[in-house]
């Protein structure tokens, strides 16, 4: 059962612990992209700990909606599974396969409840990879059902076409270490195929850890590592970013207006079955994660956006189609 | 929440006090830093209706001195904004420099005084990260304030620093 990670009494590096359960809504009807992570950042027992709640949705009507909820550790209402917070909470139920996620926002006018069933095979990643000053795992669950209701404003959206990813990283390291990552989801509706991309990297993207590319299609799956995958930035995305929370981006003014790619192609093949993948970024979002132990800032950017591709698999080729979110952080 | 259900704001005077004493206990280092860049520099802060005039009466050793005034017509650097520009930038509804050029945020005085002024508020910030107390004190304001968050902008027109400096007769107009 993959469970939150906190650090043991015996652990040499407890400030530098991190823990998140992440969540990625795509919902074909209305087009909405979002995502709602629920994180805990140092040692549980440190008063500089943080526990932080971050709901965004993207909208084509609307724009981004949502916000970033940032309270002591001790705020948190914590189980093996579970992190709750005021405004966002996110649970595991391992017993029934699935995640709850609950976002009640009113000064923004959002409100989301949802359940999402376990629609792939997790993958786990336990061995710890080498992140910054410390190291990183993960396990993930590429593919969910959803059910539930999202509200903006007055407007109310049935979830009952809208799929789901989730995520759960922890590991140790601090915000503002030279390392950031790479990755990307993408969900086709029609083909129920999703794929999922990922590396670490340094912030500048010097070095960059082996690729992984995951591609799920109807209950089977195929995984790509290492020179088997190419994934390449394109283009400049000019827009205005939504930047969270308002007080560092008072802070970071000078990270403002970030150069990030309008677009970005994804290529993998092994000889038996290759995929390609345009993806056109329609809005981003800029996270900035503080270090609460000391001085130290790390940017998270969100891109969402649509794709079109092809996969080669099982003998037939397939064209792919649908919303994603790509995640660069520096 | 409705607006007459949130508690009463703040005071601004004992806002300003309560963020600079909870960073002096929670992080000493940037309360010396804070201290050094301010220096034995007088200035007033206005917010809304509300102005306050503040120095460290000793810049090595004192504490911050805060007092209400009745106006800003003293010839002392100023900076001033409005409790709902506040909440969008918490919110990060409004990037900083679009509030400066709208003239929603403004700071007068020497270039040095407005170059200090601009690092006190960083210092501020970034400790606000790692200082919990100091968090509890901005989420208070937010609470009390954030009635305002639903006030409704026009979307503002493009504005560069040409502009600002145009409408603060500081160049002539293109």
């Amino acid at each position: 059962m993959d469970t939150l990670r906190p650090p043991g009494p015996l652990d040499t590096r407890p400030e530098a612990y991190r823990d998140w359960l992440h969540f990625n809504l795509f919902d074909p009807a209305s087009q909405v992209v979002g995502l709602v992570n629920a994180s805990l950042h140092g040692a549980p027992n440190d008063p500089r700990a943080r526990a932080i709640g971050t709901a965004l949705l993207h909208h084509p009507a609307h724009g981004w909606i949502g916000n970033m909820e940032v309270r002591e550790f001790g705020f948190a209402r914590l189980s093996e599974t579970s992190i709750g917070l005021e405004s966002v909470a996110l649970a595991v139920d391992p017993a029934a396969d699935r995640l709850c996620v609950s976002v009640q926002m009113p000064d923004e006018r959002v409100s989301l409840t949802c359940t999402a069933l376990r629609a792939s095979t997790p993958v786990h990643i336990e061995q710890q990879l080498p992140f910054g000053s410390g190291w990183i795992s993960w396990s993930l669950l590429p593919r969910l059902r959803v059910e539930g209701d999202l509200a903006i404003g007055e407007r109310r959206i049935d979830l009952a076409a809208a799929t789901g990813y989730h995520d759960h990283n922890w590991g140790r390291w601090f915000w503002g270490d030279d390392a950031g990552w790479d990755w990307g989801t993408f969900t086709d509706c029609d083909e129920a195929t999703t794929v999922v991309f990922s590396r670490a990297a340094d912030r500048d993207r010097r070095h960059t850890s082996p690729s992984l590319v995951t591609v799920e299609r109807r209950g089977k799956r195929r995984s790509f590592m290492g020179p088997s995958v190419r994934f390449t930035w394109e283009g400049a995305f000019r827009e205005p970013l939504r930047r969270l929370p308002g007080s560092l981006a008072a802070l970071h003014a000078d990270r403002a207006e970030p150069r990030l790619p309008s677009s970005v192609r994804l290529e993998a093949m092994d000889g038996q079955s290759n995929l390609w993948l345009d993806f056109s970024v329609r809005a981003a979002a800029q996270l900035i994660a503080a270090e609460p132990t000391r001085p130290g800032t790390s940017f998270v950017h969100e891109l969402i956006g649509s794709f079109r591709g092809e996969y080669f698999g099982d003998g037939s080729t397939r064209p792919i189609a649908g919303v994603g979110v790509v995640e660069y952080v520096d | 929440m409705s607006i007459e259900a949130r508690a009463l704001p703040i005071p601004l005077e004992d806002y300003v006090r309560g963020l600079v004493d909870r960073l002096a206990a929670g992080e000493p280092a940037s309360y010396r830093r804070l201290r050094a860049v301010v220096g034995a520099r007088r200035a007033r802060l206005r917010l809304d209706d509300e102005v306050v005039e503040l120095c460290f009466h000793d810049p090595v050793a004192g504490s911050l001195h805060v007092r209400a005034c009745s106006d800003a017509s003293a010839d002392l650097p100023i900076g001033t904004t409005d409790s709902a520009t506040v909440v969008e930038l918490m919110r990060g509804t409004i990037e900083l420099r679009d509030a400066i050029l709208e003239g929603l945020v403004d700071a007068r005085g020497s270039v040095d005084d407005v170059v200090a002024i601009a690092i006190a508020i960083e210092i501020l910030i970034d400790a606000a990260a790692r200082v919990p107390a100091m968090l509890e004190l901005a989420r208070e304001f937010h609470e009390r304030h954030g009635g305002h968050a639903a006030r409704p902008r026009a979307p503002a027109a493009p504005r560069t620093e040409l502009d600002l400096l145009t409408r603060l007769d500081l160049i002539d107009p293109l």
